[in-house]
Parts: structure tokens; sequence; C-alpha cells
């Protein structure tokens, strides 16, 4: 009985998400407000509210879902277990990006129309940095990446900086099957895990620090 | 091969490399103005000969698809002086290795299927790199199989190379900018054609069949079921790439066989299919453990019209060169002479063109012809330097000539250059 009445529940939620992008995909704005919105839905408001708080939470739980689909699409491949960080790192963003690809125009909408730009990625955000964080962890172990005091442990946020990236270029890529971005996320993951390796990021710090103490006082 | 992890080539460096020979071309410009306003006697040699230096040196800088023309429009101007021929084979897209994960993103696209579905195995490191792709080992089946998977947004960097080159190649090359959009159309087709792996497998199919009679040559089997727009799969031919084999040590009988099979595999192909596999590139050959000759990538065809062959191989007969009607009629027919020429020059370029024809045309104009000769390669070069300090050829319009010339050039010289480098001495039958 409790699962039907799951089912029930989670068929409720997926009908408002997706009268939802129905409605800003159509108007690229959201609805007036949620009282004409379960007007349209024939739902009451006391369900919507049981389901999401506002309409900036549907937009948080739709970039969460895209991220929870990629990872576990990921988790569930054993080759991806056998991958180097740099590999796990471009399966994330592949997977995502074609994620992202299946709902092309909310994201896009979401990415140009909605201000400011990372109000709805809170979730989206930690989920990408908790699917780097071990990730990251493993490249250090595996002496593909450098493990470095202080920073090491924001390597997470260089992926995160790259996600941004990433998602900038794919929305505006024109080019057929997105093949540019499919080239900038090689591209931009290759730089990146270069210069976590070996010991570029050291002569960077060593020399940025060098020019703080030598250079610039001039 | 490894995968390099190494920040690539981007379209903004490249830029910057032409600008600077842009920049110093103009810039010798200014120089010989100057100087010219000091000494009215100062000709224009001096600036010629600077302008050169400063091409050579951001050309062979280049990479790419810009590479690959830049090379073409100077060959076919003036022959090829050595230094462009070592680069000339170089000539590759300038991309690391595609990821795996980008290799499986791709097979998912277009089989809905990771590689290691599809296939019973699939290596994850490239064996080698193709041109515009890289090959990867599978097995299916038993069978052994090699699979090409091409780089993203290849088409694209194809175009926007082509429109970076253009501007400086009118300029070094001393064109004019309508004159030189002929060329151009024709080098961009078949470099966009190179990115159509459907229109390879049908070709690679269609020729494989037609040449399958000729001795000492195999080709590969290819699967279209297991092919698509960025894949190609086709039987794993085990050897030696041409590459390496030159560099061996080989009896002159072996030597001889395997430039007699390339010989008798392009002959065909010119004088009977008139279609002619257009990047004899020694990378695009295997020598089996057999001494047979694999041919791989059929990427670039080019399809000789029926007019153009009847003319232009013509001259490659010592008789029609010698004849100076029928001569003098198919250089303004190819376009290699022009109306508007000055009486003055006509003479001077018949007289060029005779001398580079009679040279190209050698091999075919005996019956038997070493190419291990390496004189017989420096009196090309040497022809070629000659012609480069030319101030009659350098003043005459520089667009000459047909642009279906263009890759039927190449050909010829990529294949006398491999024969060159395996040293076989061919039985040419009279063309």
């Amino acid at each position: 009985m409790a699962t039907k009445t799951q089912k029930k529940q989670d068929n409720i939620s997926e009908k408002i998400v997706s009268a939802y992008k129905d409605a800003v995909l159509t108007e690229q704005r959201p609805p007036a407000s949620i009282y004409s919105f379960v007007k349209l839905l024939k739902i009451n408001e006391a369900e919507f509210y049981k389901h999401f708080t506002s309409f900036n939470d549907i937009d948080v739980h739709i970039w969460q879902q895209a991220a929870e689909g990629t990872i576990n699409s990921l988790m569930a491949s054993d080759e991806f277990q056998s991958y180097t960080t740099r590999e796990k790192v471009l399966g994330l963003f592949y997977t995502l990006i074609e994620a992202l690809n299946t709902d092309r125009s909310y994201f896009l909408y979401s990415l140009k129309e909605q201000r400011p730009l990372f109000r709805n990625m809170s979730e989206f955000r930690s989920l990408i940095e908790n699917f780097a964080k071990p990730v990251m962890q493993q490249g250090i172990a595996d002496n593909e990446i450098q493990d470095l005091k202080f920073i090491s442990d924001r390597y997470h946020d260089a992926v995160w900086v790259n996600t941004i990236f990433i998602l900038n270029f794919w929305a505006n890529d024109n080019s057929k099957g997105f093949e540019k971005t499919d080239a900038a996320i090689e591209k931009s993951v290759n730089l990146m895990i270069e210069l976590m390796g070996k010991s570029t990021l050291n002569s960077v710090i060593d020399f940025g620090k060098f020019l703080l103490q030598n250079g610039i006082r001039k | 091969m490894k995968e390099q992890i190494k920040i690539p080539t981007s379209k903004i460096q490249r830029a910057a490399s032409f600008a600077g020979a842009g920049a110093k071309v103009g810039g010798n410009y200014i120089k010989y103005y100057v100087k010219k306003a000091m000494n009215p006697d100062l000709n224009r040699d001096e600036l010629n000969e600077s302008n050169a230096e400063d091409i050579y040196d951001t050309l062979s800088k280049l990479k790419g698809s810009a590479l690959k023309v830049a090379q073409m429009l100077s060959m076919d101007k003036n022959l090829l002086p050595q230094a462009y021929q070592n680069k000339f084979q170089m000539a590759q897209y300038s991309a690391p290795p595609l990821s795996y994960p980008l290799v499986v993103k791709t097979f998912n696209q277009i089989f809905k299927k990771a590689p290691t579905e599809l296939f019973d195995t699939f290596e994850k490191n490239a064996v080698q790199a193709a041109s515009i792709g890289q090959v990867h080992k599978a097995t299916l089946k038993g069978l052994q199989l090699a699979v090409k998977v091409q780089y993203p947004g290849v088409a694209d960097s194809v175009t926007s190379d082509l429109k970076l080159v253009k501007p400086l190649a009118t300029r070094i090359l001393n064109l004019r900018g309508k004159d030189v959009d002929r060329y151009f159309k024709e080098v961009e087709t078949k470099l966009l054609e190179e990115t159509d792996y459907n229109l390879e497998l049908k070709r690679s199919v269609e020729i494989s069949k037609a040449c399958a009679h000729i001795k000492g040559v195999v080709f590969p089997k290819y699967y279209p079921d297991y092919s698509g727009d960025r894949i190609l799969t086709m039987d794993w031919i085990e050897g030696v790439p041409l590459t390496e084999f030159v560099k061996q040590n080989h009896s002159q009988a072996i030597k001889d066989k395997i430039g007699q099979a390339l010989w008798n595999f392009y002959d065909y192909q010119i004088f009977t299919l008139k279609a002619v596999h257009a990047d004899p590139h020694p990378g695009n050959f295997i020598i089996t453990p057999d001494y047979q000759l694999g041919v791989i990538d059929f990427g670039c065809v080019k399809v000789i019209e029926e007019e153009f062959h009847k003319d232009y191989f013509k001259l490659l007969n010592s008789d029609a060169i010698n004849n100076d009607m029928e001569f003098t009629h198919i250089m303004y027919k190819l376009g290699y002479l022009l109306e508007e020429d000055s009486p003055k020059i006509v003479p001077v370029l018949k007289q060029s063109f005779r001398e580079m024809l009679n040279l190209l045309g050698k091999p075919f104009n005996s019956k038997e012809f070493d190419f291990g000769d390496d004189v017989y390669f420096k009196s090309i070069y040497a022809l070629g330097e000659k012609f480069s300090k030319m101030v009659e050829l350098k003043e005459a319009n520089g667009a000459r000539g047909p642009q279906d010339a263009i890759y039927i050039n190449r050909t010829c010289f990529g294949l006398y250059n491999i024969l060159n480098q395996i040293g076989s001495k061919i039985v040419t039958k009279q063309a």
C-alpha cells in the first residue's frame, strides 16, 4: 500500500515538473503564480507544496535529476570503474551533456534566462563535487595527479569550474551533433589534469610565490 | 601509442603564426620601399628573396589542413624546393588522441552500444593515428579488425583552416584573390570528403573490388554494419607500416616487388579506373609478412574527368611535348598559358614547362626506371629551385593550370617519393 501511495506521489511530482517545463518553454518565463499554475494542472495548492516550495525549487530539482541520472549511469557501468581519473572526469562530462541534450530547450532556457545563473544549481553542484572528490582522490593515489598541501583538497572545485565552462560552451554550440562541445570537453579536461599532474601546478605556485616575494615588490 | 596530454594548437595560435608571416611580409615591403627611396636602382629580387625566407619559416610552423593547402599550392606553382618536400609528408592534422570516453560516446551515438558491447574485444588505447582520427584494434567472431574513429569537429576545422590560409597563400604565391578561388574550392571539397566516412566506405569497397586482380596488392574487407558517420571498421592487416619498412634492410628483389605492386596499382587507377587514391602517404600502406602491399585509407580519392585526362596525360608523352604546335595548344587549353601573356614571356614559360614535364614524365617514357636513383630526384629539386629564382616566372601571374591538376600532381609526387624511399626499380609500361 505504501509503495502504491509513493508511486502516486511520484506521478504528481513528475506531472508538476513537466507542466512547469512546458509553461516556461512556451512563455520563456515562469508562470505568473503558483495559484494560476495549479489551476491549470487541476490539483490544489496543498498538493503542490507537498512536492515543491516554489518554482525555483522545481528548477533545482530538474538540475539535480540531471546530475543524479548521469552519476547513477556512470556508477552502474563496470567499465567506468576501471577508468583513470582523467577518463572518469571525461565520462562525467560526456554523459552529463547527453543527459542535458534530452532536454536541451529547458536547460538552455535555464542557463540563458534565469538569473542569477547558479541559483538553480545548488544541488546539482554538490552532486558534481561529491562525485569529483573520490575521483580526484583516486587520481592522487594513482599518481595521476599531484598531492599538494591545501590545493589538492580543492581539486573538486576545478571540476566544478570546468563544468560551468562546458555548460556555457554547450549552450552556445551550433555544431552538428554538438561535436564542438565534445572537443571542448576533451581539451579542457586534458588541460585541467595536465595542470594538476606531475609538477606543473607546483611550479606555477612556486613561481607565483617567488614573484610575490621578489618581483612585485619593486 | 601513448595518449598525449598536451595542450593542442588552437585556432588562435595558428592564426597568430599566420599573422606573423603576414606582418613580416608586410615589413619586407616597407623595407623595400624605404630602401628604394634611398636607392632607386634596387630591384624586386631582394624583396622576393626575403619574402621567401619568411614564408618558408611560417610554412614550416604550420600544421593541419592549412599546411596541406599551402604546400599543395606552392607545389603547383613551381615544383617544390627540397625543404618543402621534406615537410610535405608530415602534413597531418594536429590533434591529440581521442580519450576513451569520447570513443565510447561516439559509438553510443552511432550504434547505441559501447565498443565493448559491439565487438568481442576492443583495445582502449589507439594503436595508431590516422590522418583525421585514430585506429583501435578489435576482434569479433575470431576476426581481427581495425576500427577507425574520427576526431569530433574535423569538418569545421577544415573550413576554418582554409579561411586562415587563403589571404596568406594568395599573397605569398603572388596570386590574385579571385584566381585562387577555384584551387581553394578543389582543396576544400577534397578535405571535406575525407571527413565523410560513409563516402570513404563506399569508395574503399569500389576501388578495392576493381583492383583486386592486381598482383601483390591486398585490401582489407570493410564492414558497413560496423561503420557509420565517424567510425569505419575493416580487417586488421598484419604487417609493418611502409614508414617503418623503408627504414629496414631488404633485398633489392623485395624492394622491386613492392614498388612494382605500388606502381601497377596506381597505373591501373590512373589509366583504367580514372579515379585515384590521391594520398600516397607512406602511412597509408602496410607491408604484410609475405611482402604484399596492403592499402588502407581511401579518404582522398580524385576522380579524373575524361577531357582533362586526355589532355593532361598527353603531356607525359615526350612526343607531344616536343611537337610545338600540339604542346602550345594543350598549354593554352589547360590554362598554363593565358591569352593575356605578353609575347615576351610565352617562350620562357613554354620552355620552363617543357623542361619540367620532360623531367617528370621521364619514368613514363622509359621501359624501366630506377626510383632509387637519387640523381633524378636531385635534378627535380634543382629545377624547382631554379624556377623559384626565375624573375620571369615570378612576375607572370601565378594562377596557372587547371585545379584538377593539384591532386594529380600530389599523387605523382607522392608516388615517386615513396618509390624513392623504398628504392625500387620499376618496369614502367608505356603510358
